[in-house]
């Protein structure tokens, strides 16, 4: 049951990165990965989900913006 | 002998008093509703469907969707019937990128429209009126009484406290700014506890509801002087959840998922726990007078996201997206 949990979780975090995070090779420079930053988030509360669940598709977008950054 | 029948006298004299002491803050007094269903065609109409409905607004006559997915508002009668959507994606006047917040006011709508980090007016059938530019993303947004539009917006957390609502002339020029944001260094714990709900009291006032931590509705006057908070009875209970987050415990306590006002009452829709633990929408929403009172419940058969109150009418989103029209009966 775990397993499934952790599986679903982490196909979760995955579905949202490439979703609702722009990729980093579009950003020319930092800006662009705050603003890209901003849509994830706005996007986390708009899909209006539980807060559990928007608690983890805010912490990716945070490492998204970790990435974007890193990359620009 | 004498002393064996004296103690189960006074348990019993006890038992009378604890019983008929209503419990604190009188909520034997809290009235029960529940939400009638009123049969409309909005689930039958294709347009109808939205993709990510975030605010709803109604005036007089029509009531408005905000579908941040199309980039869009949609207008139904209040019989049910769909009128038409209102803007499109882009950037040009009466178009929008992600729109946020809605109000329908004296015949117009007042949008905040997110991306394009500004505030548009329109009227009803969705021609540019005006607008202005904000220096930031705004979330939601009131129209105050002599022109004053209240907007406020979900701070990212780099730049620690900041006001979260402001307001403006129709001209644009900022007025004043209230409502500091919460800034413990948590950036996603902070988020939450700056979400929050902005209701115009109708009398150029201005209400702002923390979704959780805080059972004080903020009041402001057209000023932005603070009002006297509303202050939430105890009956009214918080729903504790723990967020995933690094740390110490991230505790939030839900105070509601959405609130509408209409005259003296303010309905807050009480979040509730899922199946699997998380806390979520719920079916309550309970009627607070300005005066803070509780005054009772009302019960929808369904689960509900949004709510926009309007005499006995309520119209709202309910879990699969889908504008509904309620009546309040008796239980």
């Amino acid at each position: 049951m775990k397993k499934s949990v952790a599986l679903a979780l982490a196909g979760l975090v995955v579905f949202t990165v490439v979703c609702f995070f722009p990729g980093a090779a579009e950003a020319r420079n930092s800006a662009d990965c705050y603003g890209n930053h901003s849509v994830c988030r706005a996007n986390a509360f708009n899909l209006d989900m539980g807060w559990f669940r928007t608690s983890l598709y805010l912490t990716v977008c945070d490492v998204g913006l970790g990435r974007c950054l890193l990359l620009a | 002998m004498k002393r064996t029948m004296v103690r189960p006298a006074a348990f019993a004299l006890a038992a009378v008093i604890v019983a008929a002491v209503p419990p604190s803050g009188g909520s034997a007094d809290i009235r029960r509703f529940t939400a009638l269903d009123v049969k409309t065609d909005f689930r039958t109409d294709a347009e109808a469907a939205f993709g990510r409905p975030v605010s709803i607004s109604h005036d007089t006559d029509a009531i408005y969707v905000v579908d941040a997915e199309a980039h869009e508002v949609r207008a139904f009668s209040k019989a049910g019937v769909f009128l038409g959507t209102l803007g499109r994606k882009g950037q040009g006047p009466g178009e929008f990128d992600t729109p946020a917040g809605l109000d329908a006011r004296d015949g117009r709508l007042f949008v905040a429209d997110r991306f394009n980090s500004r505030v548009q007016i329109l009227d009803k059938a969705g021609k540019y009126l005006g607008g202005f530019k904000v220096p930031f993303d705004p979330d939601q947004i009131r129209a105050l009484s002599e022109g004053k539009i209240a907007v406020s917006h979900l701070p990212l957390g780099f730049r620690g406290s900041e006001p979260m609502v402001h307001c403006y002339s129709e001209a644009g020029k900022l007025l004043w700014e209230a409502m500091p944001s919460c800034s413990s260094g948590e950036r996603t714990y902070d988020a939450f506890r700056n979400l929050h709900v902005m209701l115009g009291g109708g009398r150029g006032d201005l209400y702002v509801v923390r979704k959780s931590d805080d059972n004080a509705i903020r009041r402001f006057d057209g000023t932005g002087s603070a009002l006297a908070p509303i202050v939430v009875p105890p009956e009214y209970a918080f729903k504790s959840i723990t967020l995933p987050l690094p740390g110490p415990n991230r505790v939030l306590k839900a105070f509601c998922w959405d609130a509408a006002i209409d005259g003296d009452r303010i309905g807050l829709l009480a979040p509730d726990y899922t199946e699997d633990g998380d806390i979520g929408p719920g079916r309550r929403v309970y009627l607070v007078g300005r005066g803070g009172s509780l005054d009772g419940f009302i019960e929808f058969p369904v689960v509900v996201r949004k709510i926009d109150l309007d005499g006995d009418a309520i119209y709202a989103i309910d879990d699969n997206y889908n504008l509904r029209v309620f009546r309040t009966g008796p239980r």
